[in-house]
């Protein structure tokens, strides 16, 4: 499958009241075309950070850095670059859709004015064309539906919108923040459903980003797990939940709502750190198990492993 | 909170020319070489000069001194004003909180009407009706000012009235007024802190226009509106009579506007988080 | 909604006859008779002139009554006549109307006018030097008192420069001027009122439409527009202003009582033949029909004011107008 978007050693710095904060480290993944990869990982690990920073998204101040950023054959120079990929290739879902509208405007505004902006279509091939869109992601009857207010649709519909909003603008890559995140289990599927289909009909790369692994279990083809602002772990969806390699990815499978032996919920020792006194050496070795004399000294590479996975753990050092 | 208040340029500034001003009308009558009501026949209307620093008014007296006396009233007016007006809102508002209900619906229905009047009107009616005089004046300005410390007031407390130190009070059998007074009311200080320092500069400058229109402090006492009243007659002859007392106005109500506007940021943030959660 | 707008109507009637009550009260609260205004002057004035004055007037009835019929005539528009000249006082209050409707308006629109897109502009380039400057200069104008700017602008562009009129709206020679050149006589006098009374304002909305515009751009549908990739402008005007200008609604509505009631030290130090002219000559004649009448006008149109900026903010926001319904 051909290779849409590539990022090398993206690094994201926000900024904060006491100075600036780096958020995300040598991130570094791509995106193929009609292949769903999962970044998952604990609240504040950095995923979303790096999600913005794609298309230059972030707060003003806020700094960006990467050895290579290349989508779509386009060599990005700097911050700019990315931001003219807003709507041209790139599209982007939220998580809370409510909020993701603009409450004055009906949805079938919102979609026509993507349509006309974006994709340069006049005024009655967006109504017609806005009214497929909202038909497409489950929105019927389309004609009633696009005249109805954000506030007057629930939080599942709004996110229909918004997937709506993603198709107007014709995209080849998804990203997708939580986009499921809050919403009742059901609906959750639905939905997840809906976006799973639509990517392999258009053939989209998406970047799903969730910290639900049930979800990802289900929709991810790829699989990378971030911790404290660095990716981990990354592999094939099913090598990496099945057998995973990185202690953190093996505590949080292991996380889930399931008791252990003796009957109790298991948790992760320690506490997320804080990114302003990240650990010395591995962000993770305080709260590992299995960790070794260096874990504490260098921070591990990425270690290539066999069927294309990667680890960023001295256990899996290949010589 | 006082710490990052007091870190603030625009508190520092404010506070430095407020404690001039104080300083002013405390030792300025004792240390000015003339008398407010001193007539200097010898400088009628007189530019600033060597004898009379800012200069002497169509009767002869002394612009500086009569500033500083006028500083003393206006200063004076300006705090107990709101005083008044604080102690009268927080009761109000507090109580139409607290008790929520038939009591509120009357209380706030009082706040509704007060509000309707154009204060200015309100305010002149009133004056007119009594003489002017100080405690009048003052009277009048805190009992037309008390309305925006009530609603502030009132909404604290009803978001603090179901909190667990509030029950908790109850539960040992504290009365209503120990758990208004002790409990309901410091912490609702904040905004109406925020809302009295702007309340002063409101007073101060009511106070002037009354005086300006006549109706306010009685000459000769001096007060920055009276003096400007005086300039008008002078007006395009003697330039200093009309920009000194409408300068010190000027002056304290932009020390006034930027404490205040330096303890609201403040106040935002205390519980604030800064930037959005850079990992959302 | 109409029941939204209902409610908001009973809401209205007991505030109107808590105005009145108070409006009537104030004056009662004068030492002496009402009627000493009328006689106090005139020591000839024997006592039963002054009884048949009491009665003409309604004075020798219980207060009660008295509130009552003068209740029930003002709910017909008849505020009686003026003590100072016997004229009906409605007939002085619209003769003072449209002078201080002209000025109010006029400033109105210019204080919209600069006010919303410069507090727009200071928000969008916040932080930088624009919007530093600009909000400094706004903040010393709003705290200077309104009429030491009126007299230094009068002193300065008005006697020493002599380029602007600064007394009344008339020249002397006004009714001998040719049609047009009435025009302008009269739009020269006004311009140091409108421009005094747009400068006093000028900084409350500005400020207000700051706080709401940076508000607005923080807000998470602010983010995804962006992310299609719509232009910064379409954002920016069709989309954040729209948002954040809602709440200046309220402030329009809450206006409406403004235009009426001219600033009192204003119109007195450009002796301008309006509204707060009228009111302080009244005040200080004691003329107390004009001044219960006047009280009474700006507070009911205060509650007016309130009604129209709750209509005018549910017919604009569609969350109010349209409730909440599970499509």
């Amino acid at each position: 499958m051909k290779e849409i978007l590539r990022v090398e050693n993206l690094t994201v710095r926000l900024p904060q009241p006491d100075g600036m904060m780096t958020v995300a480290r040598d991130v570094s993944f791509s995106l193929h075309e009609g292949e769903i990869l999962c970044c998952v990982g604990e609240s504040g690990c950095g995923k979303t950070t790096t999600a913005l920073a794609l298309t230059d998204l972030l707060p003003e101040h806020s700094r960006v850095s990467f050895d290579r950023l290349v989508f779509n054959g386009h060599v990005a120079q700097d911050a700019t670059t990315c931001a003219s990929w807003r709507g041209q290739g790139i599209a982007n879902i939220f998580q809370e859709a409510s909020a993701h509208l603009d409450p004055l405007f009906c949805v079938g505004a919102q979609v026509r004015e993507t349509l006309i902006t974006t994709r340069g279509l006049d005024e009655e091939a967006a109504h017609a064309e806005a009214r497929r869109l909202l038909d497409r992601v489950g929105l019927k009857p389309a004609e009633d539906v696009e005249r109805f207010y954000p506030h007057q649709l629930s939080g599942g519909m709004n996110q229909r919108v918004l997937v709506a909003l993603a198709l107007a603008c014709a995209p080849r890559v998804l990203i997708a923040d939580e986009p499921t995140t809050g919403l009742d289990q059901a609906l959750r599927l639905e939905l997840a459903g809906l976006i799973k289909g639509l990517a392999a009909e258009k053939g989209w790369a998406v970047l799903w980003i969730t910290h639900d692994i049930d979800l990802a279990e289900v929709v991810a083809d790829r699989a990378m797990v971030m911790y404290a602002g660095r990716i981990v772990e990354e592999g094939k969806a099913q090598d990496v939940f099945t057998s995973p390699l990185h202690p953190y990815t093996q505590a949080l499978l292991a996380c889930r709502l399931r008791k252990d032996a003796a009957g109790r919920l298991p948790s992760i020792y320690g506490e997320v750190p804080n990114f302003r006194a990240l650990p010395a050496g591995c962000a993770f070795h305080p709260r590992c198990a299995q960790r070794l004399k260096e874990c504490d000294k260098t921070i591990p590479e990425t270690f290539p492993q066999a069927g294309g996975r990667k680890v960023r753990c001295y256990l899996r050092r290949t010589v | 909170m006082l710490r990052d208040f007091s870190k603030r340029k625009q508190a520092q500034f404010g506070l430095l020319l407020v404690g001039l001003f104080l300083a002013a009308s405390l030792i300025g009558p004792h240390v000015c070489p003339w008398q407010p009501d001193a007539v200097d026949e010898a400088h009628l209307l007189t530019p600033p000069g060597r004898s009379h620093w800012l200069g002497t008014d169509q009767l002869g007296r002394d612009i500086l001194s009569r500033l500083v006396a006028g500083a003393r009233i206006s200063l004076l007016i300006g705090f107990v004003v709101v005083l008044i007006a604080t102690a009268v809102g927080v009761l109000i508002g507090a109580t139409a909180g607290y008790f929520g209900g038939g009591v509120d619906n009357v209380l706030m229905r009082l706040v509704d009407i007060a509000l309707c009047f154009p204060v200015t009107f309100l305010i002149l009616a009133v004056i007119a009706v009594l003489e002017p005089s100080t405690v009048n004046i003052i009277l009048i300005l805190g009992l037309t000012g008390w309305m925006g410390q009530a609603r502030l007031v009132r909404a604290e407390v009803l978001s603090l009235k179901s909190r667990e130190f509030v029950l908790l009070a109850r539960s040992y059998g504290a009365s209503h007024s120990r758990i208004i007074l002790r409990h309901l009311v410091p912490n609702a200080a904040g905004p109406v802190i925020v809302a009295a320092i702007f309340g002063v500069a409101a007073a101060i400058l009511a106070e002037a226009g009354l005086s300006f229109l006549g109706l306010g402090i009685q000459p000769p006492t001096p007060s920055w509106g009276n003096m400007l009243a005086d300039a008008r007659s002078t007006l395009g002859v003697a330039w200093w009579q009309s920009l000194f007392p409408g300068a010190a106005i000027f002056l304290i109500l932009v020390a006034l506007n930027a404490l205040g506007e330096a303890a609201r940021a403040s106040l935002r943030h205390e519980g604030k988080n800064y930037e959005r959660d850079p990992a959302r | 909604m109409i029941i939204f707008l209902a409610k908001k109507l009973g809401q209205m009637v007991p505030v109107f006859l808590g105005i009145t009550v108070i409006s009537f009260f104030v004056i009662h609260l004068a030492p002496g008779r009402p009627s000493d205004a009328l006689t106090e002057l005139n020591p000839k004035v024997s006592l039963e002139v002054r009884e048949r004055l009491e009665k003409l007037y309604g004075l020798d009835k219980p207060i009660g009554q008295q509130y009552r019929d003068w209740l029930t005539r003002i709910v017909r528009l008849d505020f009686g006549a003026s003590f100072a000249d016997g004229r009906p006082v409605t007939a002085k209050i619209l003769e003072a109307l449209p002078v201080t409707l002209l000025i109010n308006f006029a400033s109105l629109v210019l204080i919209l006018g600069i006010g919303i897109p410069l507090g727009a502009l200071c928000a969008v380039r916040k932080g930088t030097w624009i919007d530093k400057a600009i909000s400094a200069t706004l903040f010393l104008l709003f705290a200077a008192p309104t009429f030491w700017l009126a007299l230094l602008l009068m002193d300065w562009l008005g006697v020493k420069l002599g380029c602007l009129p600064v007394f009344g709206i008339k020249s002397i020679d006004h009714e001998y001027l040719s049609g047009p050149a009435k025009v302008l006589d009269i739009a020269r006098h006004l311009v140091l009122p409108v421009t005094v009374s747009t400068i006093a304002s000028l900084a409350g909305i500005s400020r207000y439409v700051h706080q709401n515009m940076v508000q607005t751009l923080r807000e998470p549908f602010v983010l995804a527009c962006r992310s299609r990739g719509l232009p910064q402008r379409l954002v920016i005007y069709r989309h954040c202003l729209r948002n954040a200008l809602l709440p200046v609604i309220t402030i329009l509505g809450l206006s409406l009582p403004g235009l009426i009631s001219g600033g009192v030290i204003f119109e007195s130090i450009f002796a301008i033949p309006g509204t707060g002219r009228l009111f302080f000559a009244s005040v200080m004649a004691r003329d107390y029909p004009v001044i219960m009448a006047m009280l009474v006008l700006g507070a009911v149109l205060t509650l007016l004011g309130n009604f129209l900026a709750d209509i005018g903010y549910a017919l604009a926001d569609p969350r109010i107008r349209y409730p909440k319904n599970a499509a």
